[in-house]
């Protein structure tokens, strides 16, 4: 049978995204795509979301900037990146031929940053989107997280609406007590798509030296520890919005997929588990339609939201 | 290369207490692309727990066969040490920039310890191949290592110091972050001018430059040790 896994990004917009299949690399853990295109078939996933990439260059955060932990790891790089216009130079020609799209995942440190790479961004060649990570410190509010606030979120989503006309995806960090609250201000606020979750806030200790291991001492933890997580707040923010939900935290196989599928989501993002097994995220590409197939559903909007309660939002 | 590689293992030994030598039959790929200087990204378990691959260099042993070198440090390695002929290992790579020894290297001077020894070992028969002779410094209590393992015409010595440098036309030194700093020091009281690079472990997650966790500081900014080295100029590495 013909399984159509297509989804469409920014309808409405003057530049909406239409991606062959719902499955995302993550940003930070697929550097601007290039360098797995010689080990991937890349046009076999629905798009690559970059690193995120700041105004200036980023030296990032000391070492060590990762370590293993149970079924997951915990990262603090410090959005070590290159900066917008060695990006736009080196990486942005490149994508042409990349096999999939390219969605370029932003951050910065006050909203005129984010302002000012988003205008850049417009001026780009080959990116079709933007994610905006807001689990950046606002420095002009002591440090505390844009994404936390939803005042906060929804004015840096608004600026950046104001300057750009690509596709807006919104990534909310888990880090707050009401994921669905900053989801609806960031949907008022015209963001296209929320992505969820960007990592949970964690620490790690070695004992016998007595300190953090992380030279940031936190971190932000990812991998399959934090899935059940990741697919609650996505099946809480599917209620609370209109616009696509687009589901990542722990994925590594079709089945977790599907998971945040049922409980949602349009799209969704493998991240570090590709790390273990680069071609995880072609995979779960594969196994998406394999399921379809074999089930004999013809699209993925048929079991999406399933586990929904009946008359919410999303059906 | 392919993104999805896999090992059977053809024999385990071990080599000294906690070191193994453990020989994969591979894709002939995988052989022709272990170049010295390289690694391979290895999963350990079926599972996500370890969650991570663990970085090992590789070592070309014969047209589809490599050796890696499993130095056991933790549960990734224990699991890599409890492997049986015929067990199948998972992978990807090899990966990294091939070294190239310095034009016309007449005696190489190797040193690390057992974590870079593959890695040493691999650069040694490549030097031997190219009919150089070869000096390998190791640690005094890995000085006995099984013969099995080193390539005959290699002479091991117990310590750097400057008559070894004074012998050598270039140095390489390949192990964890304190014995390259070790030999920094060596190197700089000996004021010898030989080529000299240092290869410090560092931690490599992705492999391919894509997650930014494996900086390795040199006096020309910071670098990515999985694509920019592994191979840093001895003299330009930068402690932090
Ligand atoms: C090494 C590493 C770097 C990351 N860098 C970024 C980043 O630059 N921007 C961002 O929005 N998220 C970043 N993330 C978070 C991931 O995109 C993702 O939200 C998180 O890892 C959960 O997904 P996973 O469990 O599939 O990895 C990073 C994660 C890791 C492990
Ligand atoms: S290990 Fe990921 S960038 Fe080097």
């Amino acid at each position: 049978m013909d399984v159509d896994l297509s989804v469409e990004l920014g309808v409405g917009t003057p530049r909406p995204l239409l991606l062959r299949n719902p499955v995302l690399s993550a940003a930070g853990t697929f550097g601007y795509g290039v360098e797995y295109a010689r080990l991937l078939p890349l046009d076999r996933i629905g798009a690559v979301v970059t690193k995120s990439t700041t105004l200036r260059p980023r030296a990032g955060a000391p070492m060590p900037r990762w370590v293993e932990t149970p079924s997951g790891m915990l990262n603090a790089i410090g959005i070590n990146n290159p900066g917008i216009d060695r990006v736009r130079r080196t990486y942005a020609p490149k994508w042409k031929g990349l096999g999939a799209p390219v969605i370029l995942s932003v951050a910065g440190e006050t909203v005129e940053e984010y302002i000012e790479v988003a205008l850049r961004v417009e001026e780009a060649e080959n990116v079709s989107a933007l994610e905006l990570n807001i689990s950046c410190p606002n420095v002009h509010e002591g440090g505390m997280w844009f994404g936390t606030d939803p005042h906060q979120a929804a004015g840096v989503t608004s600026a950046v609406r104001a300057v750009t006309s690509l596709p807006l995806i919104v990534k909310l960090t888990p880090n707050v007590a009401d994921i669905s609250g900053v989801a609806r201000a960031v949907e008022d606020a015209g963001a296209d798509a929320v992505s969820l979750v960007n990592t949970l806030t964690g620490m790690v200790i070695d004992t016998a030296s007595r300190r953090p291991v992380l030279g940031n001492r936190t971190g932000g933890l990812s991998g399959p520890a934090i899935r059940p997580v990741a697919v609650r707040m996505v099946w809480e923010v599917a209620q609370s919005v209109d616009v696509p939900v687009i589901g990542l935290g722990g994925i590594t196989r079709a089945d977790d997929a599907l998971q945040f599928i049922m409980a949602g989501a349009s799209a969704v993002q493998v991240g570090s588990s590709g790390f273990g097994r680069p071609s995880t995220i072609v995979e779960v590409a594969d196994g998406l339609g394999a399921w379809c197939a074999e089930k004999g559903v013809s699209s993925l909007a048929d079991v999406r939201g399933c586990v929904l309660p009946s008359g919410s939002r999303c059906s | 290369m392919s993104a999805a590689e896999l090992g059977v293992v053809r024999a385990v030994e071990e080599v000294q207490e906690g070191l193994y030598n453990l020989e994969l039959v591979t894709a002939p790929r995988v052989a022709q692309g272990s170049a010295p200087g390289r690694y391979a990204m290895v999963s350990i378990g079926e599972d996500t727990d370890p969650f991570l691959p663990r970085p090992l260099w590789v070592r070309r042993t014969g047209d589809s066969l490599v050796g890696l070198l499993v130095q056991v440090a933790g549960r990734g390695t224990e699991w890599l040490a409890r492997r049986r002929p015929r067990d199948r290992v998972r992978f990807y790579g090899p990966l990294g920039k091939p070294l190239q020894l310095p034009p016309r290297t007449q005696r190489l001077l190797l040193a690390g310890d057992t974590c870079g020894l593959n890695c040493l070992l691999a650069l040694a028969d490549h030097a031997l191949d190219g009919g150089a002779e070869v000096a390998l410094v190791l640690p005094a209590q890995d000085t006995r290592l099984s013969t099995r393992l080193l390539p005959p015409d290699v002479e091991v010595l117990p310590g750097l110091d400057s008559d070894a440098l004074q012998w050598a036309d270039a140095l390489y030194c390949v192990g964890s972050p304190g014995v390259v700093l070790g030999a920094m020091g060596t190197l700089r009281d000996s004021r010898s001018r030989i080529p000299a690079y240092g290869l410090p472990h560092a931690p490599i997650a992705c492999g391919v430059g894509a997650c930014y966790g494996c900086v390795v500081e040199t006096r020309k900014g910071a670098r990515l040790s999985c694509v920019d080295g592994p191979a840093f100029d001895l003299r330009e590495l930068v402690w932090t």
